[in-house]
């Protein structure tokens, strides 16, 4: 049909192209990538002064809006928001079986009679964060922090902020993702970032069941076997394996994953040297990664905790900016307008 | 003496239309009370108490439904059978075969003879109500059967809902092969769907949703055309939505067994790509899939292999006000199904004699009923319809209690002016 989709990597920007909500990486020019990249590095030497706060969105209240639990991501929102002295509310709203939309939309009423100007929105659902940024009113900046198996674009590029720091440039780069791609919403972000900042190539490793269907569409490379998966790589981003895929006939056991995909120094040596271990966290040690890997010298899996903090206040300064641009300009259209009729 | 008719129409001056019949060219049609008693000259002494000056527009048999959910009795918020078929008469629909998923479950004769009661009382629609094939669509027992169909079922139906094993199946096909039931099944593989809420496939990967994959489909088909088989039962799979399964049907019917099927309009018009912006309303069941099945499903239709069902499904705005996967599935369908179809003609991506067959004569055959033709004797169902009106439905102008309708505010070609059911003139416009 002759409908206009409404995608969400369109939704997610002003009319000049700037960043008003931040849900996914797909679809983000190189330029924008790269400005937010930059605008976490200034932040970052700020953040190792005494005082820590800018006061970049001083009076706007931030609500982080977890509808999922996630302590460590809720923690380092609240923690950002802060540092750019906003009022931060968390909510922790577990998902009930039966909470059907009609919750999730009087949840976002009620939230919006309390005038916030930021969500920040963790849902089990895929496109929750889309479907919220197309529901609230205006003026409000929805950033994803996790929907579903869809995006966890905060986490991508607070990754791509710390292969940058480490490797310099995106340049000639290989970077393996190893694990369970299918229900990783992490992977999917990183996939399309590492793209349009220019990586060499970008690499899936795990079995057939963890892989999702016509994965390489997306833009990476299917291995099964972590020699050829990890053979030159600079890069070795480890994924998260929840204990659950046990069963549901996804994998025979936790021993022949380790033995297969579980990285090691053995694992490791396939790739240069030089190469960067990485990992979202929370680690399963002994599941898909080796003690002595993700505490070893070639280990940044730390720095990737350190930087979500710059990164995630980059990305909420750029979202508040696009919001306050948009209302400056409305402003300024009223005035003029009434300047006419006069 | 003869009694005087009390109700005689004349339809005058349009293109009389029925593949079926031949009929391809401007005539006159001549009812007396519910029966066509002539199509092309007058009966002698007939005289026409009014007249429906049809110039310029088509003249069609009218359209029979094998698949609407009409909401009642249990779901008052999304519609009920006065509303639905009253959507489903502007649509030009004479005849809607309801399925059995109201609450309670149509699963015995009182309820099916109590729907049957009220869209005769709303005067809209004729309702042939599907029953349920399984006592309470649970897949574990079967229904009471007989009673249900001397209770005016036309068909009973297990809808998309799963069979306890494959047992259950066996046995619903064997007794319902005895009393000469039409079963009407949606088969998936409930385990191969898993959560699934859209097609597997490139977009499914994108977007991070659960889909379900062609061979839930294929599997559960294959198993269902199996058991028919041995149990010599009349099977309608309803709603093929891909290319394989619906090979897997057209290769059944060259084997001789008694099988046919039919394709949502939906499917005809939307594929996977049109989930891309998470938009609930392509939130349907079963799935939208590639662009080759739905070219597949087309060509089926051309060659006359297929009919074409609403798979109405009425919702109330907040059922679809939730992320993709957590929205009911469905759309709301009845209000726009005709200028839909008429404009997949406009778009040569349907040849009319097809679209019309498969929405009139192919579904009566289906049904075993004598409706859906333009012939002397028969009920005078009939829809009148300017192939080349454009029309944009707005939200205001919905009948259905659907709020779910895809098309609003789309232009599209074909409208219907008047419906006619069995000599009433039920929508004028």
């Amino acid at each position: 049909m002759d409908n206009q989709l409404i995608l969400p990597n369109q939704v997610q920007l002003t009319k000049e192209g700037r960043l008003k909500h931040f849900l996914t990486t797909e679809g983000l020019s190189r330029e924008l990538l790269t400005e937010i990249l930059d605008t976490a590095d200034s932040f970052i030497s700020s953040q190792e002064r005494s005082v820590k706060t800018v006061p970049l969105l001083r009076g706007k209240t931030v609500v982080n809006l977890f509808f999922e639990n996630s302590t460590r991501t809720r923690s380092t929102f609240e923690l950002a928001a802060k540092r750019l002295s906003a009022n931060v509310l968390n909510l922790d709203i577990a998902r009930s079986a039966t909470s059907k939309g009609e919750t999730l939309m009087d949840t976002l009423w009620n939230l919006e009679s309390m005038y916030s100007d930021m969500f920040v929105v963790r849902h089990a659902d895929s496109g929750a964060a889309h479907f919220i940024a197309q529901h609230v009113t205006p003026n409000v900046a929805v950033i994803n922090a996790g929907d579903g198996r869809h995006a966890h674009p905060t986490q991508a590029m607070l990754d791509m902020l710390t292969i940058r720091r480490e490797k310099g440039s995106f340049e000639g780069l290989k970077v393996a993702i190893v694990g369970d791609i299918l229900h990783s919403r992490v992977a999917r972000s990183q996939i399309y970032a590492l793209n349009t900042l220019g990586a060499e190539e970008v690499r899936v490793v795990g079995p057939n069941t963890l892989l999702p269907r016509d994965i390489e569409s997306l833009g990476a490379k299917a291995f099964h076997d972590m020699k050829q998966g990890l053979n030159d790589v600079d890069v070795v981003i480890m994924l998260r394996l929840q204990k659950e895929r046990m069963q549901n006939a996804l994998l025979p056991s936790e021993a022949e994953f380790y033995k297969l995909y579980g990285l090691n120094q053995d694992k490791l040596s396939y790739a240069k040297p030089d190469a960067i271990v990485m990992h979202p966290g929370p680690i399963n040690r002994g599941v898909e990664i080796d003690s002595a890997v993700a505490d070893g010298p070639q280990s940044v899996i730390l720095k990737q905790v350190s930087n979500g903090i710059p990164m995630r206040m980059a990305i909420m300064a750029m979202a508040m900016g696009g919001q306050t641009a948009i209302q400056t300009a409305e402003k300024n259209q009223n005035t003029s307008q009434t300047e006419g009729e006069a | 003496m003869k009694v005087q008719p009390q109700n005689t129409i004349c339809i005058q001056g349009g293109h009389v239309f029925d593949p079926s019949q031949k009929l391809d060219q401007v005539m006159d049609v001549f009812i007396e009370n519910d029966t066509i008693v002539a199509i092309g000259n007058a009966p002698v002494g007939f005289k026409a108490e009014s007249t429906i000056d049809a110039s310029g527009k088509m003249v069609f048999p009218g359209f029979i439904d094998l698949n609407a959910f009409l909401a009642e009795p249990g779901f008052s918020q999304k519609g009920s059978i006065a509303s639905e078929t009253q959507a489903a008469s502007q649509s030009g629909f004479t005849t809607l075969v309801s399925t059995p998923n109201s609450k309670p479950v149509v699963d015995s004769a009182a309820l099916a003879t109590l729907i049957q009661e009220k869209a005769k009382q709303a005067g809209f629609c004729r309702v042939l109500p599907a029953g349920a094939l399984s006592a309470g669509l649970e897949g574990e027992q079967l229904s009471n059967m007989h009673g249900l169909k001397e209770g005016g079922c036309i068909a009973l139906s297990q809808l998309e809902k799963p069979f306890k094993d494959s047992r259950v199946i066996k046995q619903c096909y064997h007794y319902a092969a005895g009393f000469d039931i039409l079963a009407m099944v949606t088969p998936i593989d409930e385990a191969l769907a898993q959560e699934g809420v859209m097609h597997e496939g490139v977009v499914s990967t994108k977007l991070g949703l659960a889909g379900v994959s062609e061979s839930a489909e294929t599997c559960a088909l294959t198993q269902h055309l199996i058991l028919a088989k041995e149990a010599g039962v009349r099977l309608h799979i309803s709603r093929v939505c891909s290319k394989a399964a619906l090979d897997l049907i057209l290769a059944a019917q060259e084997n001789g067994q008694a099988v046919t099927a039919d394709v949502a309009l939906g499917n005809l018009v939307f594929t996977d790509i049109n989930c891309l912006d998470y938009n609930s309303l392509m939130h349907v069941s079963p799935v939208y899939r590639s662009e080759d099945d739905r070219q597949a499903l087309l060509a089926a239709v051309n060659a006359g292999k297929l009919s074409i069902c609403s798979n109405h499904r009425p919702h109330e705005l907040a059922s679809k006000m939730a992320p993709f996967a957590a929205s009911e599935s469905g759309i709301s369908v009845l209000d726009s199904f005709a200028s839909v179809l008429l404009n997949l003609v406009a778009k040569d991506e349907l040849t009319l004699a097809a679209a019309i067959s498969a929405v009139t004569s192919s579904p009566a055959s289906m049904l075993n009923k004598s409706i859906g033709q333009l012939k002397t004797e028969r009920k005078a169902d009939i829809c009148i319809v300017d192939k080349d009106a454009e029309v944009t439905l707005q939200e205001s102008q919905l009948v259905s209690k659907g709020s779910n309708n895809p098309w609003l505010n789309q232009t599209l070609n074909g409208k219907v002016v008047c419906t006619i059911n069995a000599g009433h003139v039920v929508f004028q416009r």
